[in-house]
């Protein structure tokens, strides 16, 4: 008997073996319908139920007249090491990337090594006179020219250039489908919120400056603002840099001068370039940060914290409020819907503001594998998304069931009548109504054309971020005329300048957050000079010179012009 | 006449080639050499086969033109790694807390073996050794987000420490240079130690109890029958894994630094490996990531062969590796 049944066992684990095996095309999709097939590799999302049968698929399928199969990866930020780990191995790709991010280094990679399909022809009729392709991309080229109805002509031709810079590599290839934001609040990399109870207990006025922005803050540590007779009030808190792109020490160093150290470099305005972290007014702004952590007014999680820890000390599940001024990203909060969140209010800037026009990602990609006769179906799908309906469909689901057009009178807070009308939200939650709660293509402001659910949460939500964009472009237009975008280097300079960036990159980060924890103290002279001295040494020159060069042809090509 | 069936007369054996010889004694256990096939198949295919790719350590591997097709760079790779002004920073944090994690939790192992096999209570025994094993089974990012969930100081386990205690200023443990390094290894000897004593329980069940009882009788005390019965019984298993852990004393895994790692305490945490995984497998530098692997290994071959060189002086060729 036993006999049996270990042979038994053996024979049942054996063949378990062989369970993974089977023909990979069994159950596709659309199998022999006639229609092509296009594969889009897409980031699992754990609130969308189903993609298959989803209604943004159902729709896409409709209108372009073929078939979606999706192929989902898992993994967050590893998606990237896991397409490299694809290539690597030579196993194919899908046919479409979608909400995937490479970063420009490995999109200019991969398109010269010929894995990502090279868009201009699709954008432009004519790829060296730069003529719109209205035909193949008639929603790309509508929304370009929809600019200055929100921010006017003179705003609308920066951010054209600034989007037609951001998609397009030094050798005029376009890589990636840009998808850019119009949401001004999306827009911002930063909103500031002071707790205005607290300003009301202590008989505070709104800060205007930076001395009475400190003195706020000292009140805020010194007294029991929150009643609970427990000391445990903080001043300061916010993300270095959240993935909304919230960052409390841009903030807090634009209070001091213009100064966007994501781009690591400064216009001089005569075609020179200073390197963000060198600047006076970048010293200026480590000190005051650094005197706000010595004093304990700004909490040292600011260095280290995380989107998610920074929602748990802002919003609270029980108890008062604990933060007296928070940056961050309004979404960060206002999904939660906390009432100790309506204790805050957008907070004015008296700076600059990092110069942040739109918001452009790329993230989303046709590949080489992708069937010749397939790409134009796949460009096209992609441009649907920045048509009204297909935005709308992308963030806001399915049209009759989460939103709707609206048919009233009531206006927006900019004196507009609102455009659509929001049912249900999908965001956040079990949905098979769209793709994704990360890219979330919106057609147009939504503070300006859809109204949300009549709660007084809602009303809260909106009556504030548009404060907060109002403080944003009213600090917009403190900034220089011009601003360098960042940089945008040929194979060789990448090369050659591959080492002085990296060593110089990673010194000034450190040296940063050595600066503001008072490991160094930016103070002390010779330790700032020692410090200026030691990027000199790791390559800044060559790097200078080479950024320089770069900067200078874009602005012979009309950059900013 | 009937041949005998079993085994031939020395004198035929000794006429024997030693390729016969060796036919013969395959053929007499060909059941044991059934059974390695698979695993030498698995060692053939997935280690040494893929040993050839190591040659993209010296080219500027491209996906497309494969490891053939690639060109050749030299050792500008090797180079990349050395141009790094702080690549000195990550040879030093590497081998850091690799010492510190040898000192710290080799000992400890051991000790709790010995601890478990002295026990005379068989529920208690079995208990404790399966607690002490569980651990190991939770996901390292498990752990650590259960680690940094307790230690927050604010909303965790120290945070309301902190509170009763009416500690106002205080520095964020989970992130702080200071604390890193204790954090890593102490966070690795309460995971591993338990799955790590499994072996050298094992060693000591070998023990005969007859030693233990002319020890007993002899007036030996507890301490002292370990020190003299138990703890030379498992020297030998001790000394090879010693050597073991010594080659690999620059191969300290990114992940837990990776998860551990925060813009505070970069100075100590950046490693070898989380520097390549930045740097390399991020950005798709198949070719820095292998040389930077290839050196690793290298010095670890180095470090293995003189550390079982010095055990075999030691204990003149009886406990060493090979």
């Amino acid at each position: 008997m036993k006999k049996i049944l270990t042979l038994l066992l053996a024979l049942v684990m054996t063949v378990s073996l062989f369970a993974a095996c089977g023909d990979k095309d069994a159950g596709n999709k659309g199998e022999g319908n006639g229609k092509p097939t296009l594969t889009i590799g897409i980031p699992a999302d754990a609130n969308v139920m189903s993609y298959d049968d989803n209604a943004l698929t159902n729709w896409l399928e409709e209108q372009l007249d073929c078939n979606l199969e999706f192929m989902i990866y898992s993994g967050g930020s590893d998606i990237a090491t896991q397409i490299s780990t694809t290539v690597a191995a030579r196993q194919p790709l899908p046919d479409v990337l979608w909400d995937i991010s490479l970063g420009a280094a490995l999109i200019t990679q991969y398109g010269e090594d010929g894995y990502l399909v090279d868009l201009a022809p699709y954008f432009y009729s004519d790829v060296e006179a730069k003529t719109p392709n209205t035909e193949m991309a008639p929603n790309f080229w509508e929304k370009m020219d929809m600019w200055d109805a929100y921010y006017g002509e003179e705003m609308e031709a920066k951010f054209q250039d600034e989007v037609i810079y951001r998609m397009t590599e030094e050798d005029g290839a376009i890589y990636s489908y840009p998808v850019f934001g119009f949401t001004p609040t999306d827009s911002m990399v930063y909103q500031v919120w002071i707790n205005q109870t607290w300003l009301d207990k202590l008989g505070l006025p709104m800060p205007t400056d930076v001395d009475s922005f400190y003195e706020t803050l000292k009140a805020f540590k010194a007294n029991d603002c929150n009643g609970n007779g427990i000391h445990d009030e903080i001043p300061l808190y916010g993300n270095r840099l959240d993935s909304l792109g919230a960052d409390t020490y841009s903030y807090l160093i634009n209070m001091f001068g213009y100064w966007d150290g994501g781009t690591y470099w400064l216009d001089n305005g005569d075609g020179t370039l200073q390197n963000a972290y060198t600047a006076d007014h970048y010293r200026e702004g480590l000190k005051f940060i650094n005197k706000l952590y010595k004093e304990g007014l700004m909490n040292p999680l600011t260095v280290t914290g995380s989107s998610s820890e920074m929602k748990r000390l802002v919003t609270p599940a029980t108890g008062p409020a604990l933060v007296g001024v928070w940056v961050g990203h309004a979404t960060i909060a206002t999904t939660m819907g906390n009432d100790t969140l309506k204790e805050y209010v957008a907070m004015p800037y008296w700076g600059t503001a990092v110069e942040k026009r739109c918001s452009v990602t790329r993230e989303v990609y046709i590949t080489t594998d992708c069937p010749e006769e397939n790409r134009e179906i796949a460009f096209k799908m992609l441009d649907l998304f920045l048509s009204d309906e297909g935005a709308m469909r992308c963030r806001y689901g399915e049209p009759g069931v989460n939103w709707k057009d609206y048919e009233g009178t009531e206006t927006s807070p900019s004196g507009e009548v609102w455009k659509w009308e929001i049912i249900e939200d999908p965001l956040s939650l079990q949905t098979n109504a769209i793709w994704s709660s990360a890219l979330c293509i919106t057609p147009c402001s939504e503070l300006i054309s859809m109204k949300q659910p009549g709660t007084d949460w809602y009303k809260y939500k909106i009556e504030q971020v548009w404060a907060q964009y109002q403080n944003y472009q009213a600090a917009m237009e403190r900034n220089p005329d011009r601003v360098y975008p960042g940089p945008r280097y040929t194979t060789e300079e990448e090369e050659r300048t591959g080492v002085a960036r990296e060593n110089c990159t990673t010194y000034v980060k450190t040296s940063m957050t050595e600066f503001i924890t008072g490991i160094l103290d930016p103070n002390n002279d010779a330790q700032w000079n020692a410090y200026l001295n030691k990027l000199d040494e790791l390559g800044l020159a060559t790097w200078q010179e080479v950024s320089e060069a770069s900067w200078n042809r874009l602005l012979d090509a009309g950059f900013g012009a | 006449m009937a041949k005998s069936p079993a085994v031939a007369a020395p004198s035929a054996l000794l006429k024997k080639t030693p390729w016969q010889k060796f036919w013969i004694r395959f053929k007499k256990n060909w059941q044991l050499h059934l059974m390695m096939v698979v695993p030498l198949a698995y060692l053939i295919l997935f280690s040494y086969v893929p040993m050839y790719g190591l040659q993209i350590a010296f080219k500027d591997y491209r996906a497309r033109a494969g490891i053939w097709g690639s060109e050749w760079v030299g050792l500008e790779n090797f180079a990349t790694f050395f141009a790094n002004y702080k690549w000195p920073m990550y040879v030093w944090n590497t081998l850091a807390l690799s010492l510190y994690a040898l000192f710290a939790s080799f000992p400890v192992p051991i000790i709790l073996a010995l601890t478990i096999h002295v026990n005379t209570h068989k529920v208690l025994k079995k208990v404790a050794q399966n607690v002490s094993y569980m651990p190991h089974f939770i996901s390292l990012v498990v752990m650590i987000g259960i680690l940094f969930s307790t230690l927050h100081p604010v909303a965790g386990m120290l945070g309301a420490i902190y509170r009763i205690l009416g500690v106002e200023s205080y520095i964020d443990v989970r992130y702080a240079k200071e604390s890193f390094r204790h954090l890593y290894v102490w966070s690795g000897v309460w995971q591993g130690m338990g799955w790590s004593s499994i072996l050298y329980v094992s060693a000591l069940s070998g023990v005969p109890e007859e030693l233990h009882e002319a020890a007993k009788l002899d007036g030996a005390s507890r301490l002292r029958r370990v020190w003299a019965i138990d703890i030379p019984t498992i020297l030998p298993t001790i000394c090879i894994m010693l050597i073991m852990r010594c080659g690999s004393l620059l191969s300290v895994g990114y992940q837990k630094a990776y998860l551990m790692q925060s813009p505070v305490n970069k100075d100590v945490s950046e490693i070898i490996s989380t520097y390549v995984y930045n740097n390399g497998l991020k950005k798709n530098q198949m070719s820095f990531g292998s040389a930077v692997g290839l050196m690793n290994s290298l010095i670890s071959v180095t470090m293995l062969t003189i550390v079982n060189w010095i055990t075999n002086k030691l204990s003149d060729h009886e406990m060493g590796l090979w």
